[in-house]
């Protein structure tokens, strides 16, 4: 099932002050290999699992029901997107349903689910207990859920180590390219060759990455 | 499948055939095929590599009809590795090829006179067999290119490499797939060794002139067999996942649960597993010439999890590996180059190994020192000693247990001297409890077949109760005997987990194959009763509840980043076979 909801504003256009790279790119699919190896999201508050996945990102319904069978908050397996607590620090991971045993071990709320009882969500701490303060979420999207959700996270806009993107950008093949329209870093115009990833001006540390068609 | 082939290694002039009605083993395919005639003729106090040892070989009971995925073949025996009775099973042609031909079994059995070694062709005309001194000591693929010129590429081809040859307990059988690939394993337990001893190199299968097996009631079949499929194709891991990443998608998820073990158990979490991924292996599968990312193991396979890896330059490599191969040779030893690890399958395949066994003693030896952990050269040379049968490739080729033992470590991950796959046990205890208790060693696909909630197993499990693991491994164990005996591939269970229409379609295409009115009861029944066979001959052959255990260091050593040990009392572990 492929997610298909409209793109809802960006709840955090300022995407933490950073450099701010904007690309048009036409199949943000194409992103997931990046998006498997982490990334940051901006948090305002601490939040449920749940408030943080259909409020701010706008991942709601029958999708995250259906498809998102997997979810893993700080390693540990979470049955309940309405008791999770997202917090400074922690480490959100996204997936599909998963094949075998171990794969339905991990799902939520799965009829094996006492077979990883150790490593389950016990917490059920409330939101309510922690400072107000913004922080930033590290989030991996695997498989499926990479692809589906690639465009909307992509749109909300990460945070990412430039030397990530660009490991990310000279792996990528011509096909990634010929779905590039136009690259702006900070509002300036860069070409979007394949060839040019290599004179790209990207800032030392991190940077906000959005991309949008 | 009303005829069975027995093949007298020790008559008289070289080895004879004998077709026999399948009398007796009537219903039986499979598992149940193989545990039964091991049950009931091999003497469970005899050495594995012994005259009265035999291997069974068994395609499962759908196995050469329409019916979809349903192309496994079993093996058994008694294991040269664990010393208990042994069912591994593998895809590939073979299994139709046999179904089509009318054969239940084919039995290699008696005592092997002098050094030379056979070849088997069976055919719609009958069973030849020659001396094929010619084909001694090649590697499974150097053995296929010799074939093909004699037999064309249509054949099927079951067959040992140099470690079956050498008798080493860490060998398996090879099945050729629908590119005539010996890439498809009969993997655990060391049953290339006991085809070895039988002085038997390959078996050639033709069954070109053979019709597809026809269902007794061809309406019902046929109408299941659809229900079935396209219950396969909508679900989320047999429609999607599988078919477009294949089984190494876990590698991501099991990282991220911290039961995804690294340099040999040691941690739960590997920094490289990105490296590894299902995700890049797909990605980069689709973007390298001739690479092929979703790929049936043999023909009429609705899901399609298996792939072709190809190298930079567009040329053949292996099959796509497996989840439980790139991490026995990747992340379990260190090594996070797919390249690497689609070599060292390759050469496993090659000289007849189980991934998972020779990735473990490759993690154990780099433990004692003898490579570094992250020496990709290094492990490359390790398997190539073992094929080679060099003094120390003979100690690799024994298996991980063995190594542990001739370098004084206690850190083998082994249970009932099998090597355990690619999940923690400590973080997954579910999962320990069945390494633990599987009456063929520590074994993840015993308990595979994720579908007792709906077959009710033992009556309603609550899996939140304190017993509930116990219970659940057990329930887990039968289903996949169950499944086994079918032919059918394990992969189809999480549909039938999550869509009990497709289970009755299943069940529904059985019974329109064979006339019969089976319920999900009868399949559990038969479930049990390959347990039972298989648990009187592990006792019989010297094992007990204290066999039943993962090694102590599991319970003394916590695994990072969760901290957890592996703490399922003993009294639990004992109750698994009280059925
Ligand atoms: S699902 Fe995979 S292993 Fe099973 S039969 Fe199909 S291709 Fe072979």
């Amino acid at each position: 099932m492929s997610y298909t909801a409209d793109f809802p504003e960006p709840y955090d256009k300022a995407l933490g002050n950073l450099p701010l790279m904007l690309m048009r790119h036409d199949a943000p699919e194409l992103f997931s290999l990046l998006l498997q190896g982490g990334f940051l999201m901006p948090v305002p508050e601490p939040c449920t699992l749940r408030e943080f996945l259909c409020e701010l990102v706008g991942v709601c319904g029958v999708y995250t029901e259906k498809t998102i069978q997997t979810i893993f908050l700080d390693g540990l397996a979470i049955d309940d997107l309405d008791t999770a607590l997202i917090r400074p620090g922690s480490r959100l991971a996204l997936s599909a349903a998963m094949p075998g045993l171990a794969g339905a071990t991990m799902r939520r709320g799965g009829y094996y689910r006492k077979m990883r009882e150790g490593i389950s969500q016990r917490s059920l701490e409330s939101a309510q207990d922690q400072a107000k303060d913004p922080f930033r979420l590290q989030v991996r999207l695997y498989n499926m859920v990479g692809r589906d959700l690639a465009g909307l996270f992509l749109h909300q806009g990460i945070l990412t180590p430039s030397s990530d993107f660009r490991q990310f950008l000279m792996s990528q093949p011509q096909k990634f390219f010929d779905h590039l329209h136009a690259v702006e870093l900070d509002g300036v115009s860069l070409p979007s060759t394949q060839e040019s990833v290599g004179s790209w001006p990207l800032p030392d540390e991190d940077l906000g990455l959005r991309v949008a068609d | 499948m009303d005829k069975i082939l027995r093949i007298d290694v020790g008559a008289q002039g070289g080895p004879k055939a004998t077709v026999e009605p399948v009398g007796d083993y009537a219903g039986m395919g499979g598992r149940a095929m193989t545990t039964m005639v091991v049950f009931k003729e091999v003497p469970p106090d005899c050495h594995p590599l012994g005259p009265e040892n035999k291997l069974v070989i068994s395609p499962g009971l759908m196995s050469g009809s329409a019916a979809s995925s349903s192309g496994r073949l079993s093996v058994g025996c008694k294991s040269p590795l664990t010393g208990t009775i042994k069912e591994s099973n593998a895809g590939g042609t073979a299994a139709q090829a046999l179904g089509r031909l009318g054969y239940a079994a084919v039995i290699l059995e008696g005592e092997r006179q002098g050094d030379d070694m056979y070849k088997v062709f069976i055919d719609d005309q009958g069973v030849k067999i020659e001396k094929a001194n010619d084909l001694k000591m090649l590697p499974n693929y150097d053995l296929i290119e010799k074939l093909k010129p004699v037999y064309g590429e249509k054949v099927s081809v079951i067959s040992i490499g140099t470690a079956g040859e050498m008798r080493f307990s860490n060998s398996s059988i090879a099945v050729t797939d629908p590119e005539f690939r010996p890439t498809r394993h009969c993997g655990r337990g060391g049953v290339g060794a006991v085809m070895g001893s039988k002085g038997i190199k390959c078996l050639v299968v033709d069954a070109s002139n053979a019709k597809m097996r026809q269902p007794v009631n061809p309406e019902a079949f046929k109408e299941s067999n659809r229900k079935f499929v396209e219950g396969l194709k909508q679900h989320a891991v047999t429609g999607q996942g599988l078919p477009t990443y294949g089984t190494n998608v876990l590698t991501n998820v099991l990282n991220e649960a911290g039961g995804y073990p690294t340099y040999n158990f040691r941690e739960g979490r590997y920094k490289h597993h990105q490296t590894l991924s299902g995700e890049l292996q797909a990605e980069t599968m689709k973007n390298r010439e001739g690479g092929q990312p979703t790929h049936g193991c043999h023909r009429g396979c609705a899901i399609q999890c298996s792939g072709i890896w190809t190298d930079k330059d567009g040329n053949y490599m292996t099959k796509q590996p497996e989840y439980e191969t790139v991490w026995s040779h990747g992340g379990n030893c260190g090594i996070s180059d797919l390249d690497a690890v689609a070599k060292l399958d390759y050469l496993d395949d090659n000289y007849g190994l189980d991934t998972i066994e020779m990735g473990v003693t490759i993690g154990v030896a780099m433990e004692a020192g003898v490579i570094e952990f992250g020496d990709a050269e290094g492990a490359i040379n390790l398997v190539h000693e073992v094929g080679k049968g060099t003094p120390l490739g003979r100690i690799l080729g024994a298996g991980a247990a063995t190594t542990a033992r001739c370098y004084g470590l206690e850190r083998a991950p082994v249970v009932k001297g099998q090597a355990m796959p690619a999940y923690d046990p400590r973080s997954v205890k579910g999962i320990g409890v069945t390494y633990a208790t599987s009456t063929m060693g520590a074994d993840h696909t015993a308990g595979y077949a994720v579908a007792t909630n709906i077959l009710k197993v033992g009556g309603d499990v609550d899996p939140l109760k304190v017993e509930g693991q116990a219970e659940l491994s057990r329930n887990l164990q039968v289903a996949t005997a169950a499944l086994d005996a079918t032919g059918f591939c394990l992969f189809v269970a999480f549909a039938i987990l999550d869509q009990p229409e497709t289970f009755s379609a299943m069940v529904e295409t059985i019974n329109g194959m064979y006339g019969l009115s089976m319920t999900g009861d009868d399949v559990v029944a038969l479930g049990q009763k390959i347990l039972k066979m298989e648990q009187e001959f592990n006792k019989k052959a010297g094992f007990g509840p204290e066999h039943d255990r993962l090694p102590r260091y599991f319970s003394r050593e916590p695994l990072t980043p969760h901290n957890v040990v592996f703490d399922v009392p003993s009294e639990e572990l004992d109750k698994v076979y009280n059925f």
